[in-house]
Formats: C-alpha cells, structure tokens, sequence
C-alpha cells in the first residue's frame, strides 16, 4: 500500500471490522506507518470515550418493575395458543419465503446508490468538498482514493459541477461528484473497474434513474431524477476525459 | 409438552432474551428522544411490541438487533421521530479531512485530553442519526452488519454514517473547547 489509510480505514481498524481480505494490507501498513499509527492512538481514543460518555442513562427500578408488567399478563390467556401458533407459524413460513431470499446484488447495489443519492439531497446536506472547479475538486481526492480520474473540461449544456464526496459503495471508497442540470441534482460514483466482472447498471427506483457506463479502468454510476438523455450526456462527457 | 407449558416456555424464552437490554434500550431511547419520560414511553411500546412480535423472530438470528430495530422503528413514528427526520441531516461535514495528519495536530492532543464529559457534551449536539450509530458502535459494541440491520442501511452507508459521525463528534468537541477557551 503505497499511501495512507484514509479516516474511514482507521475506522474499520478501530472498530474491529474489515473484509479478511482488505484487513491483513490495512493492519500491515498500520505497522509500517508511524504516521497511521499515530492517527490511531486519538481514535482509540475517542471510541473508548464515547463508549463511557454514550453509556449515560440508567432505567430506574421502578420503571424496570413496569417492564416485567408488560410481559406478565401474557402468561394468563394461553387457551386459543395452539390457533395462534398455528396461524404464526403459517405467517412465519410465507415471511420466511419472501425475506430469505438474499437481494440480488444489482438489486443491492440500486439500494446503496439510492441511499447515497437521497443523502446528499438531504436538508442540511452539503458536499465535503463545495466547488465548481474542477481543479479544486478533483486534486482533493489525492490520498483517499486507491485510484484517480479525470474531470471533464467542458459540460454538456446547463450542467454544473457542484463538489464532492469520498463515498463507500459495497464497501470500496469511490469518488462521488455532484452536479446539478437545471433544477436536478446528479451524483456521479466512480469506482474502480474490477476487470473480472463486467458492469452491469441496476435498475432505478423510487422515481430516480440510474445509468452507468465504464472504462478502461473506471465504473462510472449516474444517480439522478432528471431524464436519462441528460444523464447519458452527462456520463459520456466523463468517460470521454478519461481517454488520455 | 402442555399448551400452559409450551406459552410459559415462550415468555420464559422472551424474558431470558429481552429484560437484559432494558438498560440498553433505555439508553439509546433517552438519546434519541432527549427526554426520560419519552424514552420510558419508547421502551414500554418496543417491549411490547416485541412481545407480540416475538413469534416471527428467528431463533439463531441476532435478537439484540431486532429488538433495537423494534426500538428505532417505534422512535421514527413517534412524534419526536417524525420531528427529527424532517430536520437531521445525513451529511453534514463539509470540508472534512479525511487523512491522517502527518503530526500529532492540536485537535488530535485535544483529544487525547477530552474527559467523558466533554465528550457527553459533544454528543449532545449532534443529529439523531449520527448519535445513534456511535452509540450503536462503541457503545453496544455491535458489528456493521448488525447496526445495517438496525438502521435498514446498506454496511457501505454504515462506514460513511459513522465516519461522518467521528468527524462531527470532533468537530463539536474542537468548538467546545474553543468556546470555553474564549470566555
């Protein structure tokens, strides 16, 4: 690994997580790196501190005496248990067959595209990074991403880059830039191309489109409510400023 | 086994599995709602709401993240839930630094000078959202997988909620101290 471990890593090591693959290269460098292990003390730190501070509420005795009154009464009308349990078990098969079966994973990744995407339009939201320039946004993903990519020179017709995220996507950091088209904003996710599998788009949802398209190296993931004629501008004019 | 017997059995198993997190519960509920006696009201309903639900729980699955899913989806209803969804913000970092700084910097040394009640304070300020996963993290110690399944998030939105929730938690704590210092 030939950069720092970005805040989110610490994280991961801090608390405990991290896919067995990716952990062994986090907690190697850790070793090597007397500047990321420096940045872990502070981060230890605080989570043992925020576990103290956090546990801060205690239920008094008498509400812990009103809680047991609210499982006791059950005890006392069991005669129509054996429909009940029947009807439950028959409800706890049909949940059973709709929830076991896992999402598909473009049906995962759809979720998360989503969740990002209606994030960011949250109220309060706005970028990490706010910034029209593509100068200004792209140089700050220099040591948080294990990649890099180009910002296109020149946007297709009232579109205008608004800033950015350092974003996680099934778990790998990816490159999040926001645009706006008129009134409609669009979150950009650039990923890394894994070349072992082809990048196929999720489907939208909840009124908003999802397009993508790749590269050579880079999957690249549009997010918005605006048509998809915008959106397929938008993602052909990044793609485009990939091509040396 | 008798019908009296299997239903003793099945709130046994309940009680057994549930009345240990009543101090848990209580906890997250009084830093969601900000208030004892809403909390009080959050836990009453979780419980029995849990208890009516308890059938379709998956013996094996993880109880403590249902039962806390239970929890959160009674907080989001309630009136003071409602209130903080149509105001909290998930994103609310701009500008944050999200590498390591290459010296120990004054707000890493601030930090590793905070007390617990410095650190009460700072959480005291931050969104439900935010709060909620620190202390679903650090304090209840549950993994990703379990808070994703809390919150009905994907893992990935996990890490980027509680990296974001770290910052801010610096960020307030660094305002508090300057605040403190300037008086």
């Amino acid at each position: 690994m030939n950069r720092h471990l970005t805040g989110a890593e610490l994280d991961l090591l801090v608390d405990g997580e991290g896919l067995v693959e990716i952990r062994p290269e986090l907690e190697a460098h850790l070793i090597a790196c007397q500047q990321c292990a420096a940045s872990m003390v502070p981060s230890l730190h605080l989570k043992r501190l925020t576990a103290e501070a956090g546990l801060r509420y205690h239920p008094s005795p008498d509400f812990a005496r009103r809680i047991l009154a609210v499982t006791a009464p059950r005890q006392t009308r069991r005669y129509w248990l054996p429909v009940f349990a029947t009807a439950a078990a028959c409800l706890l098969l049909a949940v059973l067959f709709f929830t076991t079966r896992k999402p598909a994973p473009q049906q995962a990744l759809s979720r998360e595209l989503l969740d990002q995407h209606i994030a960011m339009l949250s109220a309060r939201s706005q970028p990490q990074i706010l910034s029209s320039n593509k100068h200004v946004v792209r140089p700050w993903f220099q040591g948080k991403l294990p990649f890099t990519f180009n910002t296109p020179d020149t946007l297709p017709p009232e579109t205008e880059l608004i800033g950015a995220n350092l974003s996680y996507l099934q778990g790998k950091p990816v490159g999040d830039l926001i645009f706006k088209i008129r009134q409609h904003y669009v979150s950009v996710f650039l990923s890394q191309r894994d070349s072992s599998s082809v990048l196929e788009p999720p489907k939208g949802d909840a009124g908003f489109h999802i397009r993508a398209a790749s590269t050579p190296h880079l999957d690249v993931i549009a997010v918005s409510d605006v048509v998809n004629p915008d959106l397929d501008a938008l993602l052909a004019s990044i793609t485009a400023a990939q091509d040396p | 086994m008798k019908v009296s017997e299997f239903s003793h059995a099945h709130t046994s198993a309940f009680d057994d599995l549930a009345l240990p997190l009543c101090p848990s519960l209580y906890n997250l509920a009084c830093w969601l709602t900000r208030n004892p006696s809403e909390a009080e009201d959050l836990v009453q309903e979780t419980y029995a709401k849990a208890l009516r639900g308890f059938g379709s729980f998956q013996t094996g699955t993880n109880f403590k993240a249902w039962i806390f899913r239970i929890l959160r989806n009674c907080f989001l209803s309630s009136r003071s839930g409602l209130a903080a969804t149509r105001t909290i913000s998930l994103d609310e970092s701009p500008g944050a630094v999200d590498t390591p700084d290459p010296e120990p910097s004054p707000e890493m040394q601030l930090i590793l000078r905070c007390q617990r009640e410095q650190v009460q304070a700072a959480l005291e300020q931050l969104s439900p959202d935010f709060v909620e996963v620190l202390i679903l993290c650090d304090v209840e110690e549950m993994k990703y997988r379990d808070i994703a399944d809390v919150l009905s998030i994907p893992a990935g939105t996990v890490m980027s909620r509680l990296s974001r929730a770290r910052a801010a938690l610096r960020r307030a704590l660094l305002a508090n101290h300057a605040q403190g210092q300037s008086r």
